[in-house]
């Protein structure tokens, strides 16, 4: 529909607009550079803790804790019963109290001694069920299981992991609302930053616009180099803000991470994917027509009385 | 090409700019509108072009109502008009080439055509040699010429001036006249706003005398 030529006369206005802008153009790329990055760190912040939970999903095994004083018999059928509810290819390892207290003296090591006050074997036989996991294996199945072998009887308790998985996904509930919140937030500022960015440049221009307009120039057509213009603002923020996270996250998180043993249960960390990447991009490119949208608006309102 | 029934325009205030005016204008008519300062001639010219409406009465340009035009269809009406303003209304950030250019880019025209027909106006107004330069290097009567290009380069059906040898010495007043004339006499219709009337009466062509937004005499 639009000539390629007046696209061409459109991208050398926004050009000119650019640079004729200065630096209230950088001011305000810088600024909504720094608000998308604020709203990447928490994209990456989500994206490494879903990435963690489900790698302690996958790693999953249940424990499952005995009585003390059962019958063979009823260790075996609790067996044969845990057989039923885990597919094929989980292994399960029966522990007797001797050998847990065996493999509990050989962690300890040389802090050996610390038991020699105790008397007996406090320590429960159990059952561990490595479960090799489908790749649609989800924290409700794990709980599933977990909660139907608990109800079995001559059962101690259970122990899968459920209380790092349960943090991990309020964490991650949390930081959730924090993106929505804090991305309508962020997104507003971008918009009144932008929008005025464009009112500026529109106010240097007025008498321009005005002769536009007298010599039969449509609306869209005297619009089109400023929304070109915000776009422009919108992505080049956007991209930056990309890069400025990516250089965080190699430079800064990965070394320090790598730097702290605390942190080697992080199995791994993840950069926010390419799709997100382009809704960021993307999205702040809207949100810059859209504040060049709002701020023609005032210019362009039909001043026939 | 013109018709207007009982057009009164009041500015806000009350400011009763046209009074009751009735007139026709027919197509390729070479048309002076004469009065004094404030008597109503810019408003005239303005209610032409849309870039107001009037307070009563009907309009009618070309077969076109425009005194209830929607404002979507305002920039199409403009397009067939070619209007010299009273204060030139050039863009003193671009070449007289890239303000005469203008007017067309803004209809969409291919770049050879936009440049063909652009340097076509600068011979016309004798300005070739400065196409390059910036409005606020010419003098007033070179800028005025800058302004009646720009009005022609779309080859209006109706040209509008607005005391358009204001500012010029009477050789390139004359000159420029002449040009209206011509223009006038390949047919397209040209109305003039001028306060001197004698000079609108020697030109031997449909004079309108306003005064106090009334026509007179
Ligand atoms: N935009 C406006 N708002 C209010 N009053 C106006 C406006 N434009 C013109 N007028 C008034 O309308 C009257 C006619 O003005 P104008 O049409 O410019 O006359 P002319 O061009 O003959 O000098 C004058 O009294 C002027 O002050
Ligand atoms: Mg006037």
């Amino acid at each position: 529909m639009i000539h390629p030529q007046t696209f061409g006369y459109f991208c050398r206005e926004a050009m000119i607009n650019f640079k004729r802008a200065g630096a209230m153009t950088y001011a305000s790329i810088g600024v909504i550079t720094v608000t998308l990055f604020i709203m990447g760190i928490f994209l990456l912040l989500i994206v490494n803790l879903r990435l963690a939970q489900d790698v302690l999903i996958k790693k999953a095994s249940i424990i499952v804790y005995l009585k003390d004083g059962l019958p063979t018999e009823t260790i075996q059928s609790i067996q044969t019963n845990i057989g039923r509810q885990v597919n094929q290819a989980s292994q399960i390892i029966y522990v007797s109290k001797q050998d847990a207290l065996e493999g509990f003296k050989k962690e300890l090591g040389q802090q050996e001694d610390i038991l020699s006050g105790v008397q007996g074997n406090p320590l429960p036989a159990y059952f561990e069920i490595k479960l090799t996991p489908s790749k649609r294996f989800s924290w409700e199945r794990l709980k599933k299981i977990a909660v139907a072998i608990e109800g079995m009887e001559g059962i101690e308790g259970v122990d899968y992991g459920q209380k790092a998985v349960e943090v991990i996904g309020t964490i991650t509930d949390v930081v959730r609302m924090f993106i929505i919140g804090i991305g309508f937030i962020l997104g507003l500022a971008t918009l009144i930053i932008i929008s005025n960015t464009i009112e500026l440049a529109l106010f240097a221009r007025q008498d321009e616009i005005e002769i536009m307009k007298l010599v039969g120039a449509t609306p869209w057509f005297i619009r089109c180099p400023y929304l070109l213009e915000g776009m422009i603002h919108g992505l080049i923020s956007g991209i930056l803000s990309i890069g400025l996270l990516w250089l965080i996250y190699h430079f800064g998180l990965l070394k320090t991470l790598a730097a702290n043993p605390i942190f080697l249960f992080l199995p791994q960390m993840e950069f926010i994917s390419w799709q997100m990447m382009s809704i960021l991009i993307v999205s702040s490119g809207f949100l810059g027509c859209l504040g060049s949208l709002l701020s023609l608006h005032y210019f362009l309102k039909s001043n026939r009385e | 090409m013109i018709q207007m029934r009982h057009i009164t325009k009041v500015y806000e205030k009350g400011i009763q700019a046209l009074n009751d005016i009735n007139v026709e204008i027919g197509r390729g008519e070479m048309v002076f509108i004469t009065g004094p300062s404030g008597a109503g001639k810019t408003t005239f010219l303005k209610l032409i072009y849309a870039e107001t409406k009037p307070t009563s009465g009907l309009l009618f340009v070309g077969g076109k109502n425009v005194s209830s035009l929607a404002s979507r269809d305002v920039p199409y009406l403009r397009r067939r008009i070619g209007v010299v303003y009273q204060d030139f209304k050039l863009l003193y950030q671009k070449t007289v080439f890239e303000n005469i250019a203008f007017a067309l880019r803004v209809i969409s025209l291919p770049s050879a055509e936009i440049y063909k027909r652009t340097i076509k106006v600068l011979n016309i107004v004798e300005l070739t040699h400065k196409k390059d330069a910036f409005p606020h290097q010419l003098s007033g009567g070179e800028q005025q010429r800058v302004a009646i290009a720009r009005a022609i380069v779309n080859d209006p059906v109706l040209i509008l001036a607005d005391e358009p040898t204001g500012n010029l010495d009477a050789g390139m007043a004359a000159n420029i006249m002449n040009f209206f004339m011509e223009t006038n006499h390949q047919g397209t219709t040209v109305i003039v706003a001028t306060h001197n009337k004698e000079k609108a009466l020697k030109m031997g062509t449909h004079v309108i005398h306003v005064d106090s937004g009334q026509i007179v005499g």
